[in-house]
């Protein structure tokens, strides 16, 4: 009996703890990093750290207008030696596990290789690959410092990309993992970008990242944004507003749509036709004539519609094949599909064949519904 | 007898077959394939890795049963004589015990990766050791019955969390099927072999079958298991990542997990399930392992069953501790992969001729004894 009481009471001995054991409430919960570009060149990078102020939370009651978070902004040569540089102010160690959105400035994501920028989130084993990467061409430490009543701006931004079902103006929120994927394998692709208004952040327009150098390369307007969805079919729906003759207003909602590209490479020549199909409703109508019952009259608003995705369509090609040459609207996918062989040997150069392509397109758009009236 | 007479059921030896399968290739064998292959025709590989490997274990199964109710450490003596024999026999517990070692110790590896970051890795191998040792010492039935409880569950979660992974699932990133012909494939049959190094284990096993005649049920579900599990998971990787994005990512399973969130369910992260039950998969295999070894030790010389598994105990650990880095580890792994080749291939293959030319068979009275 007594031998087995020894057994038992050296067996507590071993155990003692855990290493790895850390309290919850001594930990900074980092929720948001900002990238800047900083003028000194002995330390080119400016880093913000955003931290959820868990502390204040735990205080019912107390002060909810009062800031839930916390900015930490230091320059440094290295994001690494930046975080850790940290621990001479703050007391608990930081922990980017919830990290949400990171915010690249354009003068520093046009001046570095993303993939040196972002390399030390990949290497992490802490880091997950979920977070959203956006641009902004205003200083990302600014933005993140922006006072929305109650809310992290880090995840706000990445909460409004939950809108994606709600409009076409926004692209799709880009994940660590994703950009990471379009890094390595030298694909160019657009990042969103996020605008600091009074007391929100927008989402304004994208950045066009070129796959070859992994750098910034310009920035798209909403309109264009548009149409890229268009082209990629990578949104998920959304309005598409257009004028009739009598420059009425009307909206189409977008139930659905779909994007087929169909590539074609003979003899050198690399052509893309694309057909894009969309389903919706009219959800608002300002002309006195309308006509919804009448078939000829829904005819005629779906060839405007259709008119007015080929507008959209031409303005971003046109930028995306001339101004940039770049193809972020993933043309290559399909043409990897068709000529898996060829595409092996163009794909170093792909934005080059991609900006001498020659790209025709057709819509179609089909109205299910005007709505809960008939005049 | 040395331990438990009874002998394992066909059911525990479908689950002790493909938890001894189930192991560290979960994360290794992703960016090996894309490496080797580079077009999204990986899973091809593994579907023919597969059927290789149930080949080779067609091969085994016609080997085991000629000699009834003898393990390979008995009866490759009957067919290449004594010596010979008895070094092929070592050359076996030596690689059993590499197995053994590297599981653990890539176990040990990821745990400090992903989870225990501050705690020394001796600390995570050797609580390791001592839980498996308890296991041990108790004989093949309690290790049977363990697995065959515990392989349904993990294979569920296994099934799970992949599936979950079709969140971020493209199809684009699996086609086009073949688009540089089929020699990539080829290319890529290797790594998915050294995947599924383990099944040389039915030399061994299949002695303590309850109904041996059903060698062949427990090789097609023990090894389909195992490929379906791979098959899913490289399907499902392939399709969230792509194949470019696999090659670049040292562990690509660990990253297609960490790229999906789900809100407003149980949990919202799958990582540290996913590991729980992948550790337990790599236990598994490490006491298959080591049970191997004992087992032929205890045939060899005079040492009993007991105390050859508390010497192997102490040259697992040794061994598990010569990689210095993860690279040596993973060349420990690829030399592990071509034993293994040899031990469920080739060797079996020889012998299996050997013995057909010389016209042996087991005894008649083992037969009537059993």
């Amino acid at each position: 009996m007594k031998r087995k009481l020894g057994v038992c009471l050296f067996a507590l001995l071993l155990l003692c703890g855990c290493w790895d054991s850390s309290d919850i409430e001594d930990m900074s919960f980092v929720i948001g990093f900002g990238i800047d570009s900083s003028e000194s060149e002995q330390s080119p990078i400016k880093h913000t750290t955003q931290i959820a102020a868990t502390k204040k939370k735990g205080e019912q009651g107390a002060a909810p207008q009062g800031r839930m978070y916390q900015d930490f902004t230091l320059e440094g040569r290295s994001i690494q030696d930046i975080l850790r540089a940290l621990s001479l102010q703050l007391p608990y160690p930081v922990y980017t596990d919830h990290l949400e959105s990171i915010i690249i400035n354009q003068e520093i994501a046009s001046k570095y290789d993303l993939s040196i920028l972002l390399d030390q989130m990949l290497r992490d084993n802490v880091t997950r690959l979920s977070p959203l990467v956006v641009i902004s061409n205003q200083q990302a430490s600014d933005i993140l410092n922006t006072n929305i009543d109650g809310e992290i701006p880090s995840s706000y931004i990445s909460s409004i990309f939950e809108n994606e079902t709600s409009t076409l103006k926004i692209i799709p929120g880009v994940r660590l993992g994703k950009l990471a994927a379009n890094l390595q394998s030298q694909k160019s692709f657009v990042l969103p970008n996020v605008k600091k208004l009074k007391d929100t952040v927008m989402v304004d327009g994208a950045g066009v990242v070129k796959g070859k150098e992994r750098k910034l390369v310009g920035f798209l307007t909403i309109k264009e944004v548009e149409g890229v969805n268009w082209l990629s079919g990578k949104g998920e729906a959304g309005l598409l507003e257009f004028k009739d003759e009598r420059d009425n207003t009307i909206v189409y909602e977008v139930q659905n749509y779909k994007t087929k590209v169909k590539p074609k490479y003979q003899n050198g020549n690399l052509t893309f036709h694309v057909q894009i199909e969309a389903q919706g409703w009219i959800t608002e109508d300002w002309s006195k004539s309308a006509h919804n019952m009448s078939e000829h009259y829904v005819k005629d608003l779906e060839r405007l519609a259709e008119e007015e995705i080929n507008k959209l369509v031409t303005g971003v090609l046109d930028k995306l094949q001339q101004d940039y040459k770049t193809d972020v609207v993933n043309f290559s996918d399909s043409f990897r599909i068709a000529y898996p062989k060829d595409y092996k040997a163009m794909k170093k150069n792909w934005d080059d064949y991609f900006s001498k392509a020659d790209v025709s397109y057709h819509a179609k758009v089909k109205i299910i519904n005007t709505g809960d009236i008939v005049k | 007898m040395k331990m438990g007479t009874t002998r394992l059921t066909t059911i525990q030896m479908i689950a002790l077959l493909s938890s001894t399968l189930i192991a560290a290739g979960i994360f290794t064998l992703p960016r090996n394939l894309a490496m080797k292959v580079g077009t999204p025709d990986l899973w091809v590989c593994v579907l023919l890795g597969g059927i290789c490997g149930y080949l080779s274990c067609l091969i085994i199964i016609s080997l085991s049963l000629r000699f009834e109710r003898l393990t390979f450490f008995e009866f490759n003596k009957l067919i290449v004589g004594k010596w010979i024999g008895t070094a092929m026999s070592f050359g076996f517990i030596a690689y059993a015990l590499m197995i053994g070692a590297f599981e653990i110790r890539s176990m040990g590896e990821l745990t400090q990766f992903y989870l225990l970051e501050e705690t020394p890795i001796s600390v995570i191998l050797i609580s390791m050791y001592w839980i498996a040792i308890y296991l041990l010492v108790g004989g093949i039935n309690p290790i049977a019955r363990l697995i065959e409880l515990l392989t349904p569950a993990s294979i569920v979660i296994f099934i799970l969390v992949f599936c979950l992974g079709l969140k971020v699932f493209e199809i684009n990133n699996l086609r086009p099927l073949f688009g540089l012909g089929p020699m990539p494939v080829l290319k890529g049959l290797t790594p998915t072999f050294l995947t599924f190094s383990g099944l040389e284990f039915l030399l061994v096993f299949i002695a303590m079958m309850q109904k041996p005649k059903q060698a062949k049920k427990v090789a097609l579900i023990g090894l389909g298991i195992p490929v379906f599990l791979y098959l899913l998971a490289v399907i499902i990787i392939t399709g969230g990542l792509s194949v470019d994005r696999m090659t670049h990512q040292k562990w690509p399973t660990f990253a297609l997990i960490q790229e999906y969130e789900y809100e407003g369910i149980l949990f919202e992260r799958f990582d540290s399930l996913f590991l729980v039950v992948w550790l337990i998969q790599m236990f598994t295999t490490y006491v298959i392992c080591q049970y191997v070894a004992a087992e032929g030790i205890s045939t060899l010389t005079r040492l009993s069953y007991k105390k050859a598994n508390y010497v192997l105990l102490a040259v697992v650990y040794i061994i598990c501790l010569i990689p210095q880095d993860l690279n040596q580890l993973e060349k420990m792994g690829t030399i592990i992969g071509w034993t293994s080749f040899g031990y469920s291939f080739v060797i079996p293959s020889v012998l299996l001729i050997i013995a057909m030319a010389r016209r042996l068979r087991s005894v008649e009275e083992e037969k009537n004894e059993a």
